[in-house]
């Protein structure tokens, strides 16, 4: 069973649905006790960095995937906000993050020479280059896949091994990330029709 | 290869279903959502937008349960506009799986809802949907309330504010043109979108794969249309459909 972390940012229905229709059983959430019988974890998210800490925290949520990560951790996918949340840190806010990805989020800052400027936020469909520690998250999606993005920020690694897959936004930017049991995207593969589906049956089939 | 830019199909919700109008007015009944939402599903739509036009009129406030049920539905990015004039709406829109909310009414009675809408949310969730009509001097006027009240704003100036405020998109939809198929304002697109800096969204007029291609060259970043995706050849029969990426693709290389 895969637990999606329901923590009031964003509602995680699709993703529910999503996984349903790919027939892997989805159960939210709300607190670590919750999730005990899961063998997977999805952490979602819509909103701002500050928000999604706070909530965390209050749910016991940043103490339990913190501790588990230093122990046999069940595989993790951050979507979006929950993938920036995995970093230690954002510049949309002042919070520490989870710091299970050594790294930080940064906002889009695009040389003067790129003239017009790209528009932050991005948003929209883009494909996808999966790097070495994204083979398993992106079996399959090698060719021609594209993902939804919607972002102001993006993540910067500090080891350029934790990167899953890049995007191109003005510039080549970290668009997944894995570290250990811990993947992220940032773009939303439960929006992201036959691509997306196909990660989260990846996910779902991972090896713990 | 690079992704065309986004092509956005836009339904109209009432109680009895999705409709479409012409001039804001002259309603048709369209369809169910539900089973519109999985004809866009099935043809991998990059993006949809659901705007409940008697939300606003009736004083109710967006029906959430309805859109939780339709954003449940969606494999792809949902924007939701209709009736949003609190931040507890809009908070309880996300939670219902929007990714997107569309205000415009609330743009002008109340624009301090952007911006705090847009600290909850981020500003790329945050969507101003500005309806223009041309007064009998040719000048474009925002209109809110369904089209009903004349702000005597100009869309640029309007356009402005709202970027200030932290709308991360601004949609310009043409009353004007609003079901007529015949074409996009592209003045009016051409004006907005070189005013601001955020995405802005053709919306009103599209009917053919071309018109989008013009509104991209007008400087939009993402092309909308309702009659476009509901109707159907010359009798306009309703068929709920989306182009094949490769045809927009097509279209956007040889006309673009």
């Amino acid at each position: 069973m895969i637990a999606i972390i329901d923590y009031g940012m964003g509602n995680p229905s699709s993703i529910r649905n999503m996984l349903g229709r790919l027939g892997h059983r989805a159960e939210m959430a709300r607190t670590p006790a919750d999730a005990a019988a899961a063998d997977r974890i999805i952490l979602p998210g819509v909103g701002a960095f500050d928000e999604g800490m706070s909530r965390l925290g209050d749910l016991g949520w940043t103490d339990a995937l913190r501790n588990e990560a230093s122990g046999a951790a069940r595989p993790l996918l951050g979507i979006c906000l929950g993938m920036q949340l995995l970093f230690r840190s954002s510049e949309e806010g002042k919070l520490p993050g989870l710091g299970l990805v050594a790294g930080q989020v940064i906002r889009f800052q695009f040389p003067a020479t790129l003239v017009p400027p790209p528009k932050i936020p991005h948003m929209g469909w883009r494909s996808v280059r999966p790097l070495a520690a994204g083979a398993t998250l992106f079996a399959g999606l090698e060719e021609q896949a594209r993902f939804y993005f919607v972002h102001s920020y993006h993540c910067q690694c500090e080891q350029a091994d934790d990167r899953a897959a890049e995007a191109d936004y003005g510039f080549a930017f970290t668009c997944a990330v894995r570290r250990g049991s811990s993947h992220g995207v940032q773009f939303h593969p439960e929006k992201s029709h036959r691509y997306g589906m196909k990660l989260l049956d990846n996910f779902a089939k991972l090896n713990p | 290869m690079m992704h065309p830019p986004r092509i956005i199909p836009v339904l109209l919700l009432t109680e009895s279903g999705v409709v479409k109008t012409a001039r804001f007015k002259d309603r048709r009944y369209v369809g169910d959502p539900i089973n519109a939402l999985r004809v866009f599903n099935d043809k991998e739509v990059d993006e949809v937008v659901i705007v409940d036009i008697e939300a606003w009129k009736h004083g109710r406030g967006p029906d959430f349960d309805r859109v939780a049920e339709l954003a449940g539905e969606c494999f792809m990015p949902l924007g939701y506009g209709g009736g949003i004039t609190t931040l507890e709406q809009v908070r309880t829109l996300f939670r219902c799986g929007v990714e997107k909310v569309l205000l415009n009414t609330a743009v002008h009675t109340q624009p301090e809802l952007i911006s705090r809408a847009a600290d909850i949310a981020g500003c790329q969730s945050v969507v101003a949907c500005m309806d223009v009509k041309r007064n009998w001097l040719g000048k474009p006027r925002v209109y809110v309330a369904g089209g009903t009240v004349d702000t005597g704003v100009d869309p640029i100036e309007w356009a402005k504010r709202a970027a200030d405020k932290g709308a991360g998109e601004i949609v310009v939809q043409s009353i004007t043109a609003d079901g007529g198929q015949a074409g996009y304002d592209l003045e009016l697109i051409r004006s907005v979108a070189h005013a601001v800096t955020v995405p802005v969204v053709a919306l009103g007029g599209a009917g053919k794969l071309t018109d989008f291609v013009t509104a991209i060259g007008a400087g939009a970043d993402a092309a909308a249309a309702g009659s476009f995706f509901v109707f159907h050849g010359k009798h306009r029969a309703v068929l709920i459909t989306y182009p094949k990426l490769d045809d927009i693709r097509r279209a956007f290389q040889s006309h673009g």
